[in-house]
């Protein structure tokens, strides 16, 4: 079974080289003990191609293609990665013309392994989609969720006090590329010092990819103190839900609620146009807006 | 400088009498004047409380929020412009989405959403505007200090 999707995710990736349709192949290599990303530009290569490593491509993907001039660039794409390439094609962070995908849907394993919600890209080259599955654990969200506020609070900087400022969480992750990180700025947060102020650094990430954030994990991965970092992103993304009906990767064409542009018009909360309804809801959610 | 080294004497760490400390953003294009936005917070309140005058409400992103509360103040105050008011047409849009959903997150990382508050006020209405910020910070005041309770 797995190695009826390698294979197919191989023939793939030879038929794109072949036909000139990428000059490259982005993936990962096996065989020698270890498995690491690797660029494959001969099709000789593609017998290393593995699948069975679980690695954020689309970071690597992203400074290749700055540095690359050549042609387009071929990324073997698990769901997750697929969905952080939608979100920086929202943020015109690179070119989707010069990245093609060559969707890989992930195993049963797979997908408990990571509590994915998502476990396939929506174009799939290789392996079965494992559709309507969730393999999140939801109970660990909602012991959070049944603590109150100061508890919640007794919890994050225990938890949160651990961390040693080493940031992991943001270069594992493929949404975070700013080229000036506010994370590095002293006015934010203080240098030299660990740990980070509650909240400061952890507020401050946590609520730049609040609209961004796909669920990956990685920042869970990378994190050497183990900080369970990706559970308050995923409740944030719940709330993205909640109040905006919005969901990272979900579509390239959808835009940021927490955007605004000057084509949304002045309105107030008595207006009859649907804009105006939505933000009623929204002051009237959060209960507090005027008097 | 941490504002509880500078609060001396009338630093305490919660309770009925405990007057919280603010960091209050106000709009320049309704509330140019800070004095006089000092002038409408409770009186002894007005003297602890930093006042920041910003170019629009959506100036203010998620590090001002974290940095006022790493700082150890216990609440922040935006004065912005009613809906349909805002000078930058949808600034205080963006700051009302933006709001609501850093009130959730502080919320989850465990910080009371009260701490945080947003006014879309008239800015010529002086006594509204005044009894809602005494409200505000009698809230605010029986959350007690932010470094002490949470």
């Amino acid at each position: 079974m797995e190695e009826r999707r390698e294979e197919q995710a191989r023939e793939r990736a030879r038929s794109m080289l072949l036909s000139g349709e990428a000059r490259a192949v982005l993936g990962l290599r096996g065989g020698r003990g270890q498995v690491l990303p690797y660029l494959f530009s001969r099709p000789e290569e593609l017998g290393d191609l593995s699948l069975s490593g679980i690695y954020p491509l689309a970071k690597v993907a992203l400074r290749l293609l700055e540095k690359w001039e050549g042609g387009r660039l071929a990324v073997v794409s698990r769901g997750c990665d697929e969905r952080h390439f939608v979100e920086l094609e929202k943020k015109n962070a690179l070119d989707t013309r010069r990245v093609a995908l060559i969707g890989v849907a992930c195993t049963e394993e797979e997908a408990r392994e990571c509590g994915c919600s998502r476990p396939y890209p929506n174009q799939v080259d290789a392996g079965h989609p494992l559709a309507d599955a969730d393999f999140f654990d939801r109970r660990e969200l909602e012991e959070l969720l049944g603590m109150k506020v100061s508890e919640r609070r007794r919890y994050w900087t225990e938890v949160l006090s651990r961390c040693i400022k080493c940031y992991g969480c943001r270069n594992s992750c493929p949404l975070c590329n700013c080229v000036d990180c506010r994370l590095e700025e002293s006015r934010w947060v203080r240098v030299g010092e660990i740990p980070p102020e509650y909240p400061s650094f952890h507020l401050i990430r946590a609520f730049h990819l609040a609209d961004k954030c796909v669920d990956c994990g990685a920042c869970e991965r990378a994190c050497p103190m183990h900080i369970p970092i990706r559970r308050l992103h995923r409740l944030i993304g719940e709330e993205m839900k909640r109040l905006f009906d919005y969901r990272a990767g979900r579509d390239a064409g959808e835009k940021s609620p927490l955007l605004t542009d000057l084509e949304e018009g002045p309105f107030t909360t008595e207006g009859e146009d649907e804009v105006a309804r939505f933000m009623e809801a929204v002051a009237r959610e959060v209960g507090w807006v005027g008097l | 400088m941490r504002i509880y080294e500078r609060l001396g004497e009338g630093f305490r760490e919660g309770g009925p009498d405990y007057l919280p400390s603010l960091a209050v953003f106000h709009c320049r294009w309704c509330f140019p004047d800070a004095e006089r936005v000092r002038a409408m917070l409770p009186e002894r309140a007005a003297e602890k409380a930093l006042l920041v005058r910003v170019d629009c409400t959506a100036r203010i992103e998620a590090e001002f929020v974290a940095k006022a509360f790493s700082e150890g103040y216990d609440g922040l105050l935006v004065l912005g412009c009613e809906l349909g008011e805002c000078h930058h047409l949808t600034g205080n849009h963006r700051a009302l989405k933006r709001f609501a959903l850093l009130r959730n997150m502080l919320s989850l990382l465990g910080i009371y959403p009260e701490r945080l508050r947003l006014m879309l006020v008239p800015p010529f209405d002086e006594e509204l505007v005044r009894a809602s910020i005494s409200e505000y910070v009698s809230e605010l005041g029986e959350l007690g200090s932010f470094r002490y309770l949470g």
